[in-house]
């Protein structure tokens, strides 16, 4: 197996563990997005942050929300809502930007590997 | 209401119990429920890491091949047809069934019994490997209904699940007449089938809006690919690229995996 594994750091392309990491990376950062609300889940994306704040500037205190699967939810305090989807949306691009730029800035396959 | 997970390990050449000890050591630590292990031998826990021991007798015998890699394969028994009891067997009012080999890295799928849902499963998968294209892993046949993976999913003890699960063992008992039907080619019994033959007939007819998917994506590997390294959040693998013939280093951190290749997985954690 440890030569199985030797052979494959030594032959693979630089650019291909690149890219595969890169398309694992975004599809980590779509979960990580996700947010759960009482019993209802919301993906934190910038167009509902941008309803919610439409909603906030109305001073409209709770509303009934679609989550992600349709389901009506009641948010009973808008303001709350907003600013926790706000938080987890904010930690996940965060993360999301310095993973990402861990693994462009490597420059071999083991860095790659390494900083996942 | 209790919660907890559930695991079919059934021996057979290959120590299923094994790697439901790793995985459970896994659950404990980002799931933290109590888990019962399904198994068809004398197992005894000895680390004291299930909650229940329920051993069953399933006489019904099948054979697959299954890779260690590409270059190894061995045709060993499978035992497979328990996993439509879940419903029966769960000593829980809300259960998650694993499989063995679905190797958990984060707290993800606690968000399960948080939903309010009585049934969710995964709708999307994504392959570790960017070079395949598997189509049997999207519908059932090029022509057919959705497939979903048995692997994961959750339930509530509700009456509607209880006729799901009839349903599903109605499809095992009436399996040549459901290959026909919709023309799986595979003969041999797979869970993945019946569930999403099952889903297709009770969901999608009468009961859509009851339906609902775990939240994101499951992840895989399969057997062809190999799993080099293993800790509490991070995993390493090599992906079997067969356009070249070659091994393509891959890594994941703080996701769940379904690790096909098992034997690769008992390398790495008892060598």
């Amino acid at each position: 197996m440890e030569a199985k594994i030797e052979k494959a750091f030594e032959i693979a392309s630089l650019m291909a563990t690149l890219n595969s990491q890169k398309r694992l990376l975004e599809e980590e950062f779509e979960q990580t997005l996700l947010y759960y609300y009482s019993g209802g889940v919301f993906k934190a994306t910038e167009h509902r942050l941008a309803f919610l704040n439409a909603i906030k500037s109305k001073e409209i205190e709770s509303i009934v929300l679609l989550d992600d699967n349709n389901t009506p939810i009641l948010v009973e305090n808008i303001d709350n809502f907003f600013n926790d989807l706000l938080s987890h949306y904010i930690e996940a691009t965060n993360r999301y930007y310095y993973q990402h730029k861990k693994i462009t800035s490597s420059k071999t396959i083991e860095s790659i590997i390494e900083n996942v | 209401m209790s919660k907890g997970i559930l695991l079919f390990a059934l021996n057979t050449e290959l120590r299923y119990t094994d790697l439901a000890e790793i995985s459970a050591k896994r659950i404990k630590k980002h799931l933290d429920l109590p888990v019962t292990i399904v198994v068809n031998d004398l197992y005894e826990d000895t680390y004291g890491l299930f909650d229940k021991v329920l051993r069953i007798n399933d006489t019904q015998i099948q054979h697959r091949v299954i890779n260690d890699g590409a270059d190894s394969s061995t045709k060993i028994k499978w035992l497979n047809f328990t996993r439509c009891n879940a419903y029966d067997l769960s000593p829980y009012d809300e259960t998650l069934v694993l499989d063995v080999d679905y190797l958990i890295s984060s707290s993800h799928l606690s968000i399960c019994f948080e939903l309010d849902k009585d049934f969710l499963i995964f709708k999307d998968s994504v392959d570790l490997s960017n070079l395949r294209n598997l189509i049997e892993f999207k519908t059932i046949n090029p022509f057919s209904i959705k497939f979903y993976w048995a692997t994961v999913f959750y339930f509530k003890k509700t009456r509607l699940n209880q006729i799901l699960f009839s349903l599903i063992n109605y499809v095992k008992d009436n399996w040549s007449y459901y290959c026909n039907l919709y023309y799986i080619k595979e003969l041999k019994f797979r869970n993945d089938f019946a569930f999403s033959i099952a889903i297709h007939l009770l969901f999608n007819s009468v009961a859509s809006e009851k339906f609902n998917y775990i939240p994101g994506k499951k992840f895989f590997t399969i057997d062809k690919d190999y799993l080099i390294k293993l800790n509490e959040t991070k995993m390493e693998f090599l992906i079997s690229n067969e356009v070249n013939n070659s091994l393509q280093p891959t890594a994941v951190s703080n996701l769940d995996v379904h690790v096909m290749n098992k034997y690769s997985i008992m390398r790495v954690c008892y060598e």
